[in-house]
């Protein structure tokens, strides 16, 4: 059943991602300013928004696993970071070939955007190493559970840090009032924005679903283990 | 239609479906190899 649900959820990521793609190649009209590299847009801030909700997101599981005590929103809390820095890599490639489309550099360390979006993914890195310097379940949980809240509430201050910052060199296409896209460039950002999400949830059940899995198989193998040897009949001696 | 931009364009894209595509195959890798050790869990249990 869950394997099904799974698939399913598959199919209708891919399906929304071909939609996305589909839009913005033969309906979103070329930026007047930037021109067709402007659509490196539709991938990269959809990527952004999805990483950095999903670490704000794994703040939440900290705190419910720290309320309940059920390993199960650790489990969650550690995939959705896990998830979201692949994804802040693929926010920092795709942002790197952007500004190298457009400003002619790789990066650039005056840009607000840039660098502390730098430094949230860099605060996420230390996450695994920490988690796993500490041996004691429990402890590591509780540990990783605090550092996830911590490190989660820092993300809004990132996204209003950039907001505030004067240095508009950055590319800036969404503002409070609903930004300056036209309808077909804002439809062709909802559908991806809508896609990505999608990508992101199915692989983070696939990732969960591939947890439960390894763990059931560590408790039967404990349980083989742990289980009386049956008495074998003595061969009788020739 | 994306003319000079293109290899720019394609490479941002080519990002995103790189790391899904790596991702999804590592954890399908990783999903077989648990689902074979399940398997070989079941035959010494019968044996």
């Amino acid at each position: 059943m869950r394997a099904r649900r799974l698939s399913i959820l598959a199919l209708t990521a891919s399906l929304a991602f071909a939609t996305a793609l589909g839009l913005v190649f033969f309906y979103a009209p070329v930026d007047a300013d930037q021109g067709p590299v402007q659509k490196i847009f539709y991938i990269h801030v959809p990527m952004a928004i999805v990483a950095l909700s999903g670490f704000v997101v794994a703040g939440a599981m900290g705190i419910a696993y720290l309320r309940t005590g059920d390993r199960r929103w650790d489990v969650r809390s550690y995939v959705l970071i896990h998830l979201s820095i692949i994804f802040g890599v693929g926010v920092l490639l795709t942002g790197s070939i952007w500004a190298r489309a457009s400003w002619g550099h790789w990066w650039v360390w005056d840009e607000p955007t840039l660098v502390s979006f730098l430094i949230v993914f860099l605060l996420f890195c230390t996450y695994q190493p920490l988690r796993f310097a500490i041996e004691d379940g429990e402890r590591q949980a509780r540990y990783a559970a605090v550092f996830s809240i911590l490190a989660g509430a820092f993300v809004p201050l990132n996204f209003i840090a950039v907001r505030l910052a004067q240095a508009y060199t950055h590319p800036r296409v969404l503002g409070a009032t609903g930004g300056s896209l036209p309808g077909s460039m804002r439809l062709t950002f909802l559908v991806s924005l809508g896609a990505v999400t999608m990508v992101f949830v199915t692989l983070l059940r696939l990732e969960l679903t591939a947890k439960r899995a390894a763990a059931r198989l560590r408790r039967l193998e404990r349980s083989r283990d742990d289980a009386p040897v049956p008495a074998r009949p003595v061969a009788a001696l020739p | 239609m994306v003319g000079q931009a293109g290899p720019y364009v394609a490479a941002a894209y080519g990002v995103f479906i790189g790391l899904v595509a790596v991702y999804v195959a590592i954890i399908v890798a990783r999903l077989s190899r648990t689902a074979r050790r399940l398997q070989d869990l079941n035959d010494e249990r019968r044996a």
